[in-house]
């Protein structure tokens, strides 16, 4: 039953997740682009590091993306559908909710094998001066766990019911509205950072998507 | 006839171009009175609006404030100051100079609207803008002015202001500069060469700044990034510019390097670790350590950091190495506790998916 619904989230995500898939591939040579830093002077290495910083933004977008496409597409026909297809199956709800859960995670790994390919075949290809150091597997297994939360966090959402959804977009909006209010009100007020800081630094959910996502490093 | 018209237009044109310039001069002398009128007007408005001024001190530090903005200085002055006095020690706590002006108003910027004194600092506060940040700004321009305390050379070699931050606390950028340095002495130093520090923070007196500082690659990287020896040396001899950078040519490389632009030549590491070291020397030396680094104005560099700090100078550039190591950027590599934590999130929300209902309600 396993490999027929991966069969069927396969057909669903394949278009968007090819597309997902040569990005990650495509992401880690660009950045590295040329690469004899041997004989570069400082300020030209601090460029280069500067550079990769920004191409390194792509990382997490890509991973959030990445799960985003696989949640959607995993859930999206189901409600098409009107879950008929899911009620109809002889398995309990949470069997059917965990193959699929599970077989968007066995997709998740084709973009993490094409980045980590492509990691390593940019590392190769640079020459590093002494202090610089180059982490493919570091950056694809961090680019794993964060797809793996994105796609875990839209499914959460997808799976659950429209009340669920819109809860957490009141939710959002209702954080919104209020930094709006209290900007205008001029008062100093400020709740966005505070629900910001929970959700990115560490031990918030996203703590993985923060910091350097850089191929190459000091 | 003709000549005798000609004359008398010449006479006309003559009188009347100095009857111009009389009125040039008398137009010239109404808009300085005007403006030395309008002068003293704004003045006294701006005496007249200061009077009604608050004032909050904390030890040598008065900050003159609106009244609206009183209680925001009142929670910030003891603040700064404590920093303040921690890194400046006593030639903070000291009056000699005179007590530390700080004057604040409400403002996004431009001009203060007060005739705060002319030695003040002036902080522009924005409407709405949270304590930290207006700390931030006095932590920044505080220092700037204390800085102008320090004798020429000391002030030339470091280049900026001794910050308030703590003597274990640098940017990661340090660790950058470390690692990314083009000279053979920051690698040294990076190692643990504390001589090699000593000389890529340009703390040791050099003959040859190019010789010593510098490999021969290094060197001609070195004179192919000068963009003024670039531009200077293609007009002035080319010859040596290319000798240098294309052909490779090391006794090129010095002599444009030992020439006028040797003024360009800066020591590997950069002002930031040069500042880092002062900082950790005013540490080390406690409350008169600032003082006792202005007084010893005229020694040699390595002396005055020793005057100044109370030990050794090995013993400070070992704690400048370990507070620079310290400070290395997180690269991309998880940390355990990240990794777990996404690990666990990841399940938790898969949980949710798992206790999903399926009636669509």
């Amino acid at each position: 039953m396993f490999k027929t619904i991966l069969f069927t989230q396969w057909t669903w995500a394949r278009n968007l997740l090819l597309v997902c898939t040569l990005a990650a591939f495509a992401v880690p040579i660009i950045s590295v682009g040329h690469g004899d830093l041997m004989r570069a002077d400082g300020f030209t290495v601090r460029n280069y590091l500067v550079s990769l910083q920004g191409v390194g933004v792509a990382y997490p977008i890509l991973a959030g993306l990445v799960g985003l496409v696989l949640a959607v597409s995993a859930w999206g026909p189901d409600h098409r559908g009107r879950h008929i297809y899911a009620l109809m199956l002889p398995v309990p709800r949470w069997r059917y909710a965990l193959l699929r859960f599970g077989a968007g995670l066995v997709l998740l790994g084709l973009p993490v094998l094409a980045l980590w390919i492509s990691a390593l075949i940019a590392s190769a290809t640079v020459r590093l001066p002494v202090g610089l150091s180059a982490y493919p597997t570091g950056l694809a297994v961090r680019f794993a766990l964060a797809a793996a939360v994105a796609y875990s966090a839209f499914s959460a959402v997808s799976a659950g019911t429209s009340r669920t959804a819109a809860y957490v977009l009141g939710g959002i909006s209702v954080l919104l509205v209020a930094q709006l209010i209290f900007l205008f009100a001029g008062s100093g007020v400020d709740v966005i950072s505070p629900v910001l800081d929970a959700i990115f630094i560490w031990p918030g959910p996203l703590a993985v998507f923060s910091g350097r996502w850089m191929l190459i490093d000091v | 006839m003709c000549k005798r018209m000609g004359l008398v237009c010449l006479l006309a044109v003559a009188a009347g171009s100095r009857l111009a310039g009389q009125n040039l001069e008398r137009l010239r002398k109404m808009w300085v009175d005007a403006a030395a009128a309008s002068a003293r007007v704004d003045s006294l408005a701006r005496v007249r609006l200061r009077i009604g001024l608050d004032s909050v001190r904390a030890g040598n530090l008065v900050v003159l404030t609106p009244r609206e903005l009183r209680p925001l200085a009142a929670s910030i002055a003891p603040v700064v100051w404590t920093r303040l006095e921690g890194v400046y020690g006593e030639e903070a706590r000291s009056a000699d100079g005179g007590p530390l002006v700080v004057g604040m108003y409400q403002a996004v910027d431009g001009p203060p609207p007060y005739g705060f004194p002319l030695d003040a600092v002036t902080i522009p506060v924005a409407p709405g803008s949270s304590p930290g940040r207006v700390e931030a700004q006095l932590a920044l321009r505080l220092p700037e002015k204390l800085r102008e305390r320090l004798d020429p050379a000391l002030n030339g070699w470091v280049s900026k202001a001794i910050s308030l931050q703590r003597a274990d606390s640098a940017p990661p950028d340090l660790y950058e500069d470390l690692v990314t340095s083009v000279s053979p002495l920051a690698r040294g130093c990076y190692v643990g060469d504390l001589a090699a520090c000593r000389s890529a923070l340009g703390v040791a007196a050099t003959r040859d700044a190019a010789m010593e500082w510098y490999d021969p690659g290094s060197r001609r990287v070195l004179v192919s990034n000068m963009v003024f020896v670039r531009d200077v040396r293609r007009e002035r001899d080319p010859s040596w510019y290319d000798q240098c950078v294309a052909q490779g040519l090391d006794a090129a490389c010095l002599r444009i390097l030992h020439g006028p632009d040797s003024v360009h030549l800066a020591a590997p590491l950069g002002a930031g670790g040069r500042e880092l070291l002062l900082r950790i020397a005013l540490a080390a030396g406690g409350a008169h350590a600032f003082h006792r680094l202005l007084v010893s104005a005229g020694q040699p560099l390595t002396r005055r950091l020793e005057i100044t700090s109370g030990v050794p100078l090995d013993s400070l550039l070992a704690r400048w190495h370990s507070v620079v190591l310290a400070t290395r950027p997180q690269p991309v590599v998880l940390s355990a506790g990240t990794g777990w934590a996404a690990l666990l999130w990841a399940s938790l929300l898969g949980a949710l998916v798992l206790g999903s209902s399926k009636w669509r309600l």
